[in-house]
């Protein structure tokens, strides 16, 4: 207090925090305001001293407009995201999970794009729920799409380019991924759910199921596609940057005789063709 | 006064009555190239995006006048500038041509959180020299001027001693910056807080003027609230057009953010705009589509 009897303001940066403090927090507003997150940044920090009112609302009232629209916007972030998670459990158990995850991970970026990046790794190891695993891999399913979505855009290996490399070459070629592509490989069936929420359907009970999923944008489109095991194997080997002649050889270990040629040169045409390299580097 | 152009501290060009870039829309802008003066877009939507968004707004760019508009930068905050961000902002104006860059007087978040958003600041000395030395950093690293929009705001500190149009146009003289006076949000804040909408625009400065915002507000019955999801309110054409008065015209730009409708009412929405600044005695010599791009160095 000073000598005229009139509080100092309080310095900008301690009114923020006080602020943040009571906005994010995951307690009602009388809570939240004798909450020490909100205590410790303003001491002795009083809501009728510091917000005026109006003529219609409290001071609490008006710090509540900012703090009932702060769980809305995280929820309605998370499910751009997540639209097939939330289609899964439903409106208000999909709200919760949200907003668990945020209190455990709010953002920190300047965009909210990125909030959902470690929903999937919550899911799997912080999440209380009896299906969380389903969930996670759900939700790693959900956030390849994004990412590829956003990725940047790169060249893309066509079948002329490949018709030019001479056949001596292919042995010490290897094959550089775009990159927007990701391989997935999963506990869960996740067709049953992408599928119900494409078509408005009831969801699917979650199965146990491995799952191997490549994801990617051709252009401007996002797609993605079950794989075999060894298929996925041998895409992983290329991807991480295996010589061909080697990846080949070990694909070629886990195939039967009479459907190994066939096999390779079909997926080989199938990836070129949905564009998943954007070049050949040969040694 | 009759509503003629005052001009504007930089000499921008005069944009004419442009539309808020949204996704639902692009389908429609890229087949139909609608004859609207501008685009803005919205700048966090572009900043890390090599997909469609950037494919769209490329396509955009390069046959329409853009400016760039964002919610992120937190010019009041305490925590320190994110050059990162800013880094990346500039580039996107360099690719997109963008006349200029836009973002709020709020705080967004601080401790390295975010709230994602425009959060009001206390106005007073201490956080208007606080925003003044932070917009000329922000200025000096994006070699250009900023400009900074009256944000809607449902609350008041009780340690504010300026009121908002002193505190803008001391902040745009001493930073030597920009002002985008949003005449929704001069309206939803009047209701708000209890002040008058035409004074408050009566004390702008009509030179650090260089865009307007329209926009629909909701009545929530105790206050207002600035959800970009309505037709413009016929009290906001009233103030529309006394600011005109004031002002003159300015690049105007109508931003329509939830339950989008389709392309043609959004534009309609601005084209009213343009009537109403013709009735008081504007000319129509506000440059269309497939005219040429202006570059600012």
């Amino acid at each position: 207090m000073s000598r005229d009897g009139v509080r100092p303001a309080p310095p900008l940066a301690a009114i923020q925090r006080w602020m943040q403090a009571v906005v994010v927090s995951p307690r009602p507003l009388d809570e939240a305001l004798s909450a020490p997150e909100a205590t410790g940044a303003l001491p002795g920090a009083d809501v009728e001293q510091l917000v005026r009112p109006s003529a219609t609302l409290t001071p609490a009232e008006r710090l509540a407009i900012y703090k009932d629209m702060y769980p809305l916007r995280m929820v309605e972030a998370l499910e751009q995201d997540y639209p097939v998670l939330a289609w899964h459990v439903g409106e208000e158990t999909f709200e919760q999970l949200a907003l668990d995850y945020v209190a455990a991970h709010p953002s920190t970026s300047w965009t909210l794009d990125r909030l959902g990046d470690r929903f999937p790794r919550w899911l799997a190891e912080d999440c209380p729920r009896e299906d969380a695993a389903f969930l996670a891999d759900l939700a790693r399913f959900e956030l390849a799409q994004t990412e590829v979505f956003d990725e940047r855009p790169s060249d893309v290996l066509d079948g002329e380019t490949v018709a030019r490399i001479p056949s001596e070459a292919w042995a010490r070629a290897r094959l550089q991924p775009v990159p927007a592509l990701r391989l997935l490989e999963l506990r869960h069936a996740v067709r049953p759910h992408w599928d119900a929420w494409q078509h408005d359907r009831q969801p699917a009970a979650p199965r146990r199921r491995a799952t191997r999923v490549v994801v990617w944008r051709q252009e401007l489109s996002v797609h993605w596609r079950e794989q075999r095991r060894v298929e996925h194997e041998l895409l992983a080997d290329l991807v991480g940057g295996a010589p061909l002649a080697e990846a080949l050889a070990r694909a070629a270990e886990r195939l039967r005789d009479n459907e190994r040629d066939d096999r390779l040169f079909t997926w080989f045409r199938r990836w070129v063709a949905d564009g998943l390299f954007a070049t050949v580097v040969v040694d | 006064m009759t509503a003629q152009s005052r001009g504007n501290r930089w000499g921008f060009p005069e944009l004419g009555f442009g539309v808020g870039l949204r996704t639902p829309h692009f389908a429609h802008v890229l087949e139909h190239r609608p004859a609207v003066d501008f685009f803005e877009i919205l700048t966090e939507n572009y900043l890390a995006t090599g997909g469609r968004p950037a494919h769209v707004l490329d396509e955009v760019a390069s046959h329409y006048p853009i400016v760039m508009h964002g919610v992120s930068l937190s010019i009041g905050s305490t925590d320190p500038l994110d050059f990162d961000y800013l880094a990346r902002v500039k580039a996107l104006a360099a690719r997109t041509g963008a006349l200029w860059i836009s973002d709020h007087l709020c705080w967004t978040g601080v401790l390295g959180r975010n709230t994602h958003d425009l959060l009001p600041l206390p106005l007073t000395e201490e956080s208007l020299r606080h925003v003044v030395e932070r917009v000329r950093v922000v200025q000096d690293f994006l070699e250009r001027p900023l400009m900074l929009e009256n944000p809607s705001t449902y609350l008041e500190f009780t340690a504010s001693t300026i009121p908002e149009p002193e505190f803008l146009a001391r902040l745009t003289d001493a930073a030597d910056c920009g002002l985008l006076l949003d005449v929704n949000n001069v309206y939803v804040s009047a209701t708000n807080h209890g002040f008058d909408p035409f004074e408050y625009v009566r004390e702008i400065p009509p030179e650090r003027v260089t865009q307007f915002h329209l926009a629909g507000f909701t009545d929530k019955g105790t206050h207002l609230l600035d959800t970009h999801s309505d037709h413009v309110r016929p009290a906001v054409w009233d103030l529309y057009e006394a600011t005109l008065d004031h002002v003159g015209h300015r690049a105007t730009l109508l931003e329509w953010d939830a339950d989008i409708p389709d392309f043609e009412t959004v534009h309609a929405e601005v084209l009213e705009a343009r009537r109403r600044w013709l009735a008081r005695g504007g000319t129509a010599d506000g440059p269309g589509p497939e005219r040429e791009t202006h570059h600012v160095a």
